[in-house]
């Protein structure tokens, strides 16, 4: 027992920690993402209508994206969503982010654009950087569960609905634990570790062993309020000025398409 | 040994601490009290390094704590070596398959020989009463031997400060007043002990100083111990009792 | 049913476990081949499809239109690949030894099989697409190019992080509480029979027809496989909540992914001018 009681004299070895931070930032981004997305208020009157129209919107334009072969048409539907970006959302990460991703598919395209195939690798850069974009853009001004809500009227069964609204709930939970774990192991990492994978595994394992027991937990707990295997949502949809508005841009953008993106 | 100084955390804009400063020598015993949410856990975490404030200065043994100096991993090594945390949840604290691999966690990665390693995770096995546990995996234990556990694997790597966040929390009176003798034997031994609470009755002599955090995240006392619990008017007024 | 909610949430979640590779970067495992160990094939086939639609829609890198493909590739192909290469393996032997050799393979070799569907994908894109002067529209490298390009670094980094996660972590499982783990009964629920069927008819359909960018493709696999965009990077906002900046500096960690990076363009260049010098010699 005599070494509790004095002080070691300890100098610690090299030994690469790095990945330690970097789970521990993953995690917490995560959390935080989850907290924001869930807790979305809008006071812009626009954004706070029903997402049904919005989320419409956005699933054309990707489609329209994907299918045009023509410059023209992908870079006038880029610089829209820009203004979008700008003048409604009013979230410059969103522009930071589709930008590092567009740069990264063009670093990828490289040895292509030397070989010759210059424009149609320019169109692809601007389709990842419009599509990024445009999701980030419903992300970042609907409330998540809306989101998933929204998924009703293209006739997903609501149990499906109710399974992504409790993923993300059980994404959110596991994840507080996993980072808790995660910051014990870097605090108790004061020397060198050679067994990274192990210790990694057991918190995946530790995660895995956690799930189960929420799951059967989550199980009990229906059955004693009476959970019969029928879940309904309720979601009623009221034309407003701001659906009209993205209606209109919902035409637009076909009729883009159809003049010139073809 | 520690000095804290005018340091201010805020989650997303949301103050959980707001401008304290505090002095704290080898050796202390020193409990963290305050109602719930006044940032007593915020605190531990900010003197272990988990999260850093957003402004003020946290200094160590005379070296400042922050972003840059923790990302020098030798610095950082010998910092979390010198300051055990255990957690308020001990159940993720624990990631190894058996409790004796949890407890070699730390002295293994000093470089001990097996030799030393062992005899520094009996020592702990038997001064936390769980030599029966040795081969069980963490995962399964209840919530006590768990918290035994956690507080074992935390002295194996001999640190000079133990912070604790409620370690009294749901565990028998029992334990609790195992974990009363346990903490005052530490602190005998020369370790500074700090350590948010909310039971009173169990932990009788083991503090000799208390700092009360108010709920709007500040501190409003920093007395002997035992003049801030018999001042029952005092933490009635601050929704203490 | 609370099951696949968490059984999902488990799969997004192992997804973002970094795992320290050597020369200081890191890796991650896909986790098919462990659930589908765990769970059963079906259940893992449902759950990382649910994970992959969470992390395309919310943890915003505009991998919608990829679900197809990914979901074809990680939630089908890998999942049945490993659980029949594990019980393949395995047989009816009780020993432990051999348990864990097949784990560790079925997690090695269904991730370099999903991998090889991908390039395949890619790679039938320039035959599919292109425009009028016959230069590919969407992901530009032939079969010839995409197959190395995705194999190579799955077979040397990537299939070995999947193989050690998936062994370790089923060996800790199976220390800890072995009664969990699926026995295979469950294999043979027929309901699930018509979503597989549904998938298998969907995916490559979905595959086809979208035919997007390249960037959009292996929205995991293949910027994770050449080690291309960083974590915190690919989770482009920052609310910076939680942690103030935890990791300030990681120079040499953005050093890692530009190295990264070059050398996964050398490699696609060179596996390029190879076949086309070889093409050219054969005329
Ligand atoms: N991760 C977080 N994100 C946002 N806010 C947080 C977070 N953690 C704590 N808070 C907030 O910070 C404040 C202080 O919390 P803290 O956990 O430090 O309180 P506490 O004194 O430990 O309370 P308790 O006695 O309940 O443990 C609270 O208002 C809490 O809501
Ligand atoms: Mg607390």
């Amino acid at each position: 027992m005599d070494w509790l009681f004095k002080e070691d004299d300890y100098v610690p070895v090299k030994d690469n920690s790095r990945y330690l931070g970097k789970n521990i930032f993953i995690f917490s981004e995560i959390i935080s993402k989850i907290i924001n997305g869930v807790n979305l208020r809008q006071s812009n009157s626009i954004l706070s209508a029903n997402p049904l129209m919005r989320f419409i919107l956005l699933i054309s334009t990707i489609i329209l994206l994907s299918l045009s072969t023509k410059v023209t048409f992908v870079l006038l539907t880029d610089v829209l969503i820009v203004f979008t970006v700008l003048a409604i959302v009013k979230n410059n990460h969103i522009l930071k982010a589709a930008f590092t991703f567009a740069s990264f598919t063009l670093i990828m395209l490289i040895p292509s654009i030397l070989n010759g195939n210059k424009l149609n690798a320019i169109i692809i850069v601007l389709k990842v950087f419009g599509d990024i974009c445009s999701v980030s853009i419903l992300t970042s001004t609907t409330p998540w569960n809306d989101i998933i809500k929204v998924l009703k009227f293209f006739l997903v069964p609501d149990i499906f609905i109710f399974v992504l609204e409790n993923t993300l709930r059980f994404i959110y939970l596991l994840s507080n634990i996993s980072f808790e774990t995660l910051c014990a192991l870097k605090l108790r990492s004061i020397g060198k570790n050679n067994k990274k994978y192990t210790n990694m595994s057991s918190i995946i394992g530790n995660m895995f062993l956690k799930s189960k027991n929420m799951s059967e937990e989550m199980y009990y707990a229906m059955e004693c309020r009476g959970f019969t295997g029928e879940y309904e949502i309720k979601t009623r949809f009221h034309f407003s000025i701001a659906d009209l508005l993205f209606a209109t841009l919902i035409v637009v953008v076909f009729i883009f398409y159809f003049t010139m993106g073809r | 040994m520690i000095e804290i100084n005018n340091i201010t955390f805020e989650y997303n804009g949301l103050k959980a601490i707001d401008n304290i400063s505090i002095k704290i020598e080898k050796g202390e015993s020193i409990a963290i009290i305050g109602p719930n949410g006044s940032g007593k856990s915020t605190f531990l975490k900010i003197l272990n390094a988990l999260i850093f404030p957003s402004s003020g200065d946290y200094i160590f043994n005379g070296e400042k704590i922050t972003p840059s100096s923790m990302n020098n991993q030798i610095f950082s090594k010998k910092f979390h070596k010198k300051i055990g945390f255990v957690f308020q949840n001990s159940d993720s604290q624990l990631f190894c398959s058996s409790v004796y691999d949890e407890i070699a966690f730390g002295p293994r990665q000093m470089g001990l020989s097996e030799i030393d390693v062992k005899r520094r995770c009996e020592d702990c096995l038997r001064l936390l009463n769980i030599e029966d546990l040795k081969d069980r995996v963490p995962f399964n234990l209840s919530g006590g031997e768990k918290k035994r556990v956690a507080i074992a694997c935390v002295l194996s790597s001999n640190p000079e400060v133990i912070v604790l966040d409620e370690p009294m929390n749901g565990l028998d009176p029992r334990t609790k007043r195992f974990f009363r003798e346990l903490l005052i034997k530490l602190n005998q031994s020369g370790k500074t002990v700090i350590c948010a609470t909310h039971d009173f009755e169990y932990v009788k002599d083991v503090f000799k100083r208390a700092i009360v955090f108010s709920k709007n995240h500040r501190i409003i006392r920093d007395d002997h111990y035992d003049k801030v619990i018999n001042d029952s008017v005092f933490l009635f007024e601050n929704n203490i009792i | 049913m609370p099951l696949l909610s968490v059984g999902a949430a488990f799969s997004f979640l192992i997804m973002m476990f970094n795992l320290p590779l050597p020369g200081g970067t890191t890796g991650h495992a896909v986790g098919a081949a462990l659930i589908a160990i765990l769970l059963g094939p079906y259940a893992a086939c449902i759950s990382v499809t649910i994970a992959l639609v969470i992390q395309a829609i919310f943890f915003g890198d505009g991998g919608i239109l990829a679900i197809g493909a990914n979901t074809f590739n990680m939630a089908f192909v890998m999942p049945f690949v490993a659980y029949f290469l594990f019980n393949f393996i395995k047989g009816n032997s009780q020993s432990k030894k051999r348990t864990y050799l097949a784990a560790f393979i079925a997690g090695y070799v269904s991730l370099n099989i999903a991998a090889l569907f991908t390039a395949i994908e890619f790679g039938i894109q320039p035959l599919l697409f292109k425009d009028a002067s016959g230069l590919p529209l969407y992901c530009p490298y032939p079969v010839s190019v995409a197959i190395p390009a995705m194999l190579v670094p799955h077979m040397l980094v990537a299939g070995f992080v999947e193989g050690f996660v998936t062994v370790l972590v089923y060996g800790y499982i199976n220390k800890t509480s072995p009664d969990i783990i699926d026995k295979g009964e469950n294999f043979k629920t027929k309901p699930l029979y018509g979503l597989l069927a549904a998938m298998i008819v969907l995916c490559p359909i979905g595959l086809l027809a979208t035919g997007t960018a390249w960037g959009e493709w292996g929205s995991d696999e293949i910027r994770e496989l050449i080690g291309f965009i960083p974590k915190a990077m690919e989770n482009g906002f920052n609310f910076n909540s939680l942690m103030p900046d935890y990791t300030i500096s990681n120079i040499p960690e953005v050093a890692g992914y530009i190295i990264s990076a070059v050398s996964g363009i050398i490699l696609i260049f060179i596996t390029f001018k190879f076949i086309n010098s070889f093409k050219r010699s054969s005329e």
